[in-house]
């Protein structure tokens, strides 16, 4: 009974990787109507040779580099808010879920109108407040990518938040007890108790954070579509792949993402095992 | 333990704004789709004359008149009811061939051991580490040979596949965590083995699949490059996509658009608050 | 005025609870002062006002010589063992203990320097550079007790920290403990619920009972003069037997006399003096309380100062016999003073825990309606069987039978 679920899974996710393995190392094929020809890594230096994947890649690692700062550190601050029990923590839980919850085309929806140029609401705000003068185009130009590292890091700080709060919960009550008894400050019990055993939160936290920021793509769509200066990697492989129509070399992107995702999924476990034991 | 005042006001503050940094873009979202298109520009906060054509515009799929640009076509605003008919019935469908197919084989790698199984489980978990898109684009060229694209079923398989690894990792924690004498007392007694799992492992595993099936519902409700490729056409269609299509297409015309994505998000909120207890419990519980 | 001292100390908790009513004593300089009592009697939140960790509802608290009623505890130089130890599981042994230390910003060399005396003072050296998991449970509690100690303080706090400890373990750590704190000689409130360890390592105990202090005295008084019912059937294990009984001041010639369960024993001359009452007054019920250790099985099976009894039970440990008898006429067993455990549910009645002695549930005389009996293990008792047992007279107790206080 089970043999057929693990056929089904190991098929559907083993053999497309095979196919698309080979796919990246042939040109033509497919729906092109060219005749399938062996390249060896062409299409892989093609995709890199290409100066808007350079771009990309560098926009995702800006990506990845605000989002986890934003995301490890609201989620902390959050953790920390809502540790002990109160009256209403249950519907205050409910409600920091919904960003998690709701798909990211919608968040991104959402918050187009806080950012758009003529009809948003933070244009509106800053005006009103005569911070600025004129409409800010958040979207354009370099500036574009914090923008939509928030809107990203508004639907990962829930789960982030939820991880931290499980560290602080496996937390004694007893342990602050005996450091205020020793001469801590809340301060001082936050950094010298609370902060070192939460590092394994961390950890978790970095690698889930990590993973959804290189996966980028549904919020940028939304807010910006394929505009180059906040092309992410993925972003990259689709207009690549579709746009273009250059199948293979897409999918030798795919590969690349694929590969320096699992090398950062590593190097997060081997750090951060060496750090805690 | 004492909670000193100046404690309690921080943590009161800091509340207020996380339930604002939480609500606040849903809130924007709800008030805008309720504001008249004229009055976007110059409303503000709050719209003085809310009006719900836009939401009565796509349940009936009539157009807007109006002599802006960007009036929505009819033919647009009648496929908002079938794309989230499509969502809606592909979420549920995907929804139970994840758990199904989860369940078994996490079922299977916490009890059964047999020769590779150890191998075969660690082979499955490293697909958690590929990431999605990935696996889509070499699942394309493979789709498109059984002509797959563009059907439920193919749309469906790849849900199962993008989900099962994460799926039977959760399941095989969670059933680690059964206790195993309810079930060896049923095979004592004359169960067989799928009967045992039937009727004792299966009722215990209520609450861990009520959450697990929330998860996975969640996450396919909200699929969108998948779905991008793979279902383009209207009987296929999910609303995700339909939305970025609005976007790209009216852009100007936030009532419409905004009231398209509220009533998008509204079965994943729904879900997200009932069944809160439960993914709050996933979340932290198998991640920390 | 060193040492501690709690003065009219209350603690109301939201919703009217009192958990700790009007409570004075001092510990002195260098003394070992235990506090005791059931379940749920305030000593935990009484050690947690002492310590700052919870807030005094009213009333004063003083550490050597300094008001510290309102100031956190770290201001409080004191320092505090907790039942589940509370290190800090990602430090080593040696920034556990120091950890206090580093807090007050001492330098590098005295606090390594201290940490080293301390460890070897416990004899713990070899474990300085591991981590609290990879120790056993008496290893972390000399790790939490060199942590306490090694900052010197005006006073040591004293959470049940033996509580987590097997028998056996708990009876080596209870010397341990004792010959430490003479060694440091530092003020010292110890909080347990178990009786034998603050019959043992008490120089002086307090009872509690529902926030209110029952006695206050060393050990031998509170054995030998407790000063009401409650505190009479909390210390001494075996517990004291509770009757219910009546004194007949004697007329003309005859003693003053307290009859119960169909004997008549004469009081001596010196309880007469102690209780003048007695004499003086009508005939009155009381109480009277006699320690399982304080009868012998007669010799002779008439006289009127017997107690007649059925032998219910016998459990011959073999340096004693514990005998359950019941008496053949007049005994109601009284409610216990204490909570206990009703032996068909396992649950507890009244408050929740485990009984004072810490040792069998079975020994409660009114529990079961029995009498215990502590008899020398050459005695001639057999189950099933009547006897005569002789109760000491100048060991019986007396008790006010409204009020449970002493005569």
């Amino acid at each position: 009974m089970v043999l057929p679920a693990l056929l089904v899974s190991g098929a559907l996710v083993f053999y497309p990787l095979v196919k698309g393995f080979s796919t990246s190392l042939h040109t033509g094929g497919g729906g092109t109507g060219l005749p399938s020809q062996y390249v060896g890594f062409d299409n892989y230096s093609a995709g890199l040779q290409d100066p808007t994947t350079g771009q990309a890649i560098v926009h995702t690692l800006f990506y990845l580099g605000i989002a986890l700062t934003l995301e490890i550190a609201a989620g902390l601050f959050i953790a920390v808010s809502l540790q002990r029990v109160f009256r209403g923590r249950g519907i205050v839980l409910a409600i920091l879920i919904l960003p998690w919850a709701l798909p990211s085309v919608v968040s991104g929806l959402l918050w187009r109108r806080i950012f758009d140029p003529q009809n948003g609401l933070l244009n509106h705000l800053l005006l009103d407040l005569h911070v600025i003068h004129d409409p800010q185009v958040w979207l354009a130009g370099a500036g574009a990518i914090p923008f939509i590292t928030v809107v990203h890091a508004w639907g990962v700080i829930p789960l982030v938040t939820l991880i931290f709060l499980a560290g602080l919960q496996s937390i004694p009550d007893d342990v602050y007890s005996a450091a205020a008894v020793d001469g801590a400050t809340p301060f001082r019990q936050f950094r010298h108790i609370t902060l070192p055993l939460l590092l394994p939160s961390m950890a978790v936290a970095a690698t889930v954070g990590t993973v959804a920021a290189i996966n980028i793509f549904d919020e940028i769509y939304v807010l910006n579509g394929t505009a180059l200066n906040t092309r992410s990697i993925v972003m990259q492989v689709y207009n690549t792949t579709f746009n273009q129509a250059n199948f293979s070399t897409g999918t030798a992107l795919a590969f690349l993402v694929g590969g320096a995702t699992a090398l950062f999924g590593i190097l997060y476990t081997v750090a951060f095992r060496r750090a805690t034991v | 333990m004492k909670v000193s005042r100046g404690a309690r006001v921080f943590r009161r503050l800091a509340v207020t704004a996380i339930v604002l940094w939480s609500l606040l873009p849903i809130l924007v979202g709800v008030v805008t789709s309720l504001t008249p298109r004229a009055d976007v520009q110059t409303s503000g906060w709050l719209p003085s004359h809310p009006a719900s054509t836009a939401y009565s515009t796509l349940i009936n799929g009539t157009a807007i008149s109006s002599s802006d640009a960007g009036i929505p076509s009819p033919t647009d605003t009648s496929s908002f009811g079938p794309t989230m008919m499509n969502s809606a019935t592909i979420t549920v469908l995907s929804t139970i061939a994840i758990l199904a197919v989860s369940i078994l084989a996490g079922y299977g790698f916490a009890r059964l051991e047999f020769r590779g199984s150890r191998r075969l489980f660690f082979v499955i978990l490293a697909t958690l580490v590929v990431p999605v898109f990935t696996v889509v684009i070499a699942l394309f060229r493979l789709l498109s040979t059984f002509h797959l694209i563009n059907t439920y079923p193919g749309l469906i398989l790849v849900f199962v596949s993008v989900q099962a690894p994460l799926g039977i990792w959760l399941f095989h924690n969670y059933c680690k965590e059964l206790p195993r004498e309810p079930e060896e007392a049923a095979l004592i007694d004359g169960c067989t083995r799928w009967q045992a799992f039937r009727k004792v492992v299966l009722p215990q595993m209520r609450s861990g699949i009520a959450a697990l099936g929330a998860i996975f519902m969640l996450a396919v409700w909200g699929e969108f490059l998948i779905p991008l490729l793979l279902a383009s056409t209207l009987d296929t269609k999910p609303v995700t996509v339909l939305i970025t299509e609005f976007v790209g297409k009216y852009t100007t015309n936030y009532p419409l658009v905004m009231a398209a994505g509220v009533m998008a998000m509204m079965p994943p909120a729904i879900v997200a608050l009932v069944l809160n207890r439960q993914i709050r419990g996933v979340l932290s519980g198998s991640v920390g | 005025m060193s040492g501690i001292v709690l003065e009219g100390v209350r603690k109301e908790f939201a919703g009217g609870v009192v958990a700790v009513n009007d409570l004075t004593l001092e510990v002195q300089e260098g003394e070992f002062l235990v506090l005791v009592g059931p379940s749920g009697c305030g000593k935990s939140t009484t050690l947690r006002m002492v310590a700052g960790l919870e807030e005094v509802s009213a009333g004063k608290v003083f550490i050597g010589g300094k008001l510290v009623t309102d100031e956190p505890p770290r201001s409080r130089d004191i320092a505090m063992v907790f039942q589940n130890y509370a290190l800090y599981a990602h430090m080593k042994v040696r920034d556990n203990i120091g950890f206090g230390l580093k807090m007050a910003g001492k330098p590098k060399e005295d606090v390594r320097r201290r940490v080293q005396e301390a460890a070897e003072i416990l004899g713990i050296t070899e474990l300085l550079d591991r981590k609290p998991a990879q120790l056993s449970g008496g290893q972390r509690q000399r790790v939490a007790m060199g942590r306490a100690i090694v900052r010197e303080p005006a006073a040591f706090l004293m959470d049940e920290p033996l509580s987590n400890l097997d028998a056996k373990l708990r009876v080596e750590m209870r010397a341990e403990i004792t010959s430490l704190q003479r060694r440091v000689n530092t003020p010292t409130l110890y909080v347990t619920h178990d009786q034998i360890e603050a019959m043992t390592m008490g120089d002086r105990v307090a009872i509690l009972r529902d926030g209110e202090l029952e006695q206050l005295g060393s050990p031998e008084e509170l054995y030998e003069r407790p000063a009401n019912t409650f505190v009479a059937g909390f210390i001494g294990s075996p517990a004291m037997n509770l009757l219910a009984a009546r004194i007949h001041p004697g007329a003309g010639s005859d003693r003053p006399e307290v009859r119960f369960c169909g004997c008549r024993v004469p009081l001596p001359e010196a309880t007469v003096d102690r209780h003048p009452s007695v004499a003086r007054d009508g005939p009155r019920d009381v109480v009277v309380g006699v320690r399982p250790e304080d009868t012998t099985v007669a010799t002779s099976h008439q006289a009127d100062s017997l107690l007649q009894v059925d032998v219910i039970r016998t459990e011959s440990l073999g340096s004693e016999l514990i005998a359950y008898v019941r008496p053949s006429e007049g005994f109601i067993p009284l409610a216990p003073a204490i909570p206990t455990v009703d032996e068909a549910s396992g649950e507890a009645e009244g408050a929740s825990q485990e009984p004072p002695s810490g040792g069998s549930t079975v020994r409660q005389g009114a529990r079961h309606g029995l009498v215990v009996a502590r008899l020398n293990r050459l005695a001639s008792l057999q189950e099933g069987e009547k006897s005569s047992l002789a109760v000491d007279p100048e060991r019986l107790y007396l008790f006010d039978a409204d009020t449970g206080n002493a005569l």
